[in-house]
């Protein structure tokens, strides 16, 4: 951490001053500026890029930071588990949006979703079973579902323990698009699986 | 017009110094326009944008910090980084692209690590199939240590379910940076091809 820049006086020079005077609060205020500009910037002194960044270094602010409507803002707060994290307020004020240590705004007990770049949703969990088919709602409008995996705890390989998952589009307004997996069980099964884990990615977007 | 941060001297006259500090202000003027709105404008000192010079390293942070930064990362291509408090291990937040691949509608994208996620359709596979993944995705390539590879697979269907039910699983095997084989199970007899979705997480070379 860094000192207080003291020296630096937004006042000087008054007008009745005589240059004598005036010359050292001068000298004390650029010097500031050279000093102040160096942190995490290109150096005053370069009279081409002067004033880029070199790097962002971010203080850890103790609440979220407002934006406006043509401003995007990124900063860094402690999250849930007081862990200094970066996040990124959309304009207008929009929802906050937690960019690193991924995720997560819960759903429920056993499912959430993130995010990857190219407007990609992701909806993992889990979920129970209820038969003959579960019917699992996505988290955000999207306009397409791109891909889906699962894993049943009655799965394996072995014959007798075979599930079949047919994923399957079934409703969609603007709202959200819904999908139905459908579960059929070989013979031998007793019992169909009281658990199902999911990965589901779609395209974000309102249709 | 270059920025002084040595004047004026005590013993300069004012006719001297006038300039110099005109000059002083002037550069602070323009260099404040690098990012950052205009003293001009509204709004004057707020960040118009965050363009990031690559740095060499990485920054150090303290507690109470943390460090956001562009340094070469993986195909030698500048990538930004987040380093966490205390020195905490710099984790490459981007990659260069995004693809999309309209014919098996197959994306490319990326996770914080870095890592490089693809997955897609591919209609009417049989077994032992072997899938060339990455010819979907151009200019990509995935690091050869098996370690770093994971794949999943997932039969689907276009319509409903058949009747009577037609069991299938498949499993990916044979998986390289390249391709991965398909082994799907088939109760019914013969056998006819499936479609599958796949998923494949793996480091840039």
């Amino acid at each position: 951490m860094t000192a207080p820049i003291n020296a630096y006086d937004p006042s000087i020079p008054q007008g009745d001053d005589v240059l004598s005077i005036s010359q050292k609060n001068l000298l004390d205020n650029f010097q500031s500026l050279t000093q102040a500009f160096a942190v995490d910037h290109v150096s005053l002194i370069n009279s081409v890029i002067g004033g880029n960044h070199n790097q962002a270094q971010l203080l850890v602010q103790s609440q979220s930071r407002a934006s406006a409507e043509n401003q995007m803002n990124i900063y860094t707060k402690l999250d849930e588990n007081k862990a200094p994290q970066l996040f990124m307020r959309p304009i207008g004020n929009a929802p906050e949006i937690q960019y690193t240590q991924y995720q997560i705004y819960p759903v429920n007990n056993s499912s959430a979703f993130s995010t990857l770049p190219g407007d990609l949703l992701v909806d993992f969990g889990s979920i129970a079973f209820a038969a003959p088919s579960i019917t699992i709602q996505l988290t955000a409008p999207v306009t397409q579902i791109l891909g889906c995996w699962f894993m049943t705890d009655a799965g394996g390989i072995t014959p007798n323990t075979q599930s079949n998952w047919f994923p399957q589009i079934i409703a969609a307004n603007k709202i959200n698009l819904f999908y139905k997996g459908n579960v059929d069980l070989e013979k031998g099964i007793s019992a169909a699986p009281s658990q199902v884990f999911f990965l589901i990615i779609s395209k974000l977007g309102v249709i | 017009m270059t920025y002084n941060a040595n004047i004026p001297l005590i013993s300069d006259f004012i006719r001297i110094s006038q300039l110099q500090l005109v000059n002083n202000f002037a550069s602070i003027f323009a260099a404040f326009t690098q990012n950052h709105q205009s003293f001009s404008l509204n709004n004057p000192g707020f960040h118009s944008a965050l363009e990031l010079i690559t740095q060499s390293g990485d920054p150090t942070t303290s507690s109470s910090q943390v460090g956001l930064y562009s340094k070469s990362g993986t195909s030698s291509q500048p990538q930004i980084f987040f380093r966490s408090s205390s020195n905490g291990t710099p984790i490459q937040l981007s990659f260069q692209s995004l693809q999309f691949n309209s014919t098996n509608n197959a994306y490319q994208s990326f996770m914080a690590g870095p890592y490089i996620v693809l997955f897609g359709r591919i209609n009417s596979v049989v077994n032992n199939q072997t899938i060339n993944y990455i010819s979907l995705f151009p200019g990509i390539s995935l690091s050869s240590t098996a370690t770093n590879l994971f794949c999943f697979i997932q039969p689907t269907l276009n319509t409903a379910l058949p009747s009577p039910p037609t069991p299938v699983s498949a499993t990916a095997y044979n998986l390289t940076n390249t391709s991965f084989t398909v082994n799907k199970s088939l109760i019914s007899s013969p056998e006819t091809p499936i479609d599958i979705f796949f998923l494949v997480i793996g480091q840039p070379a």
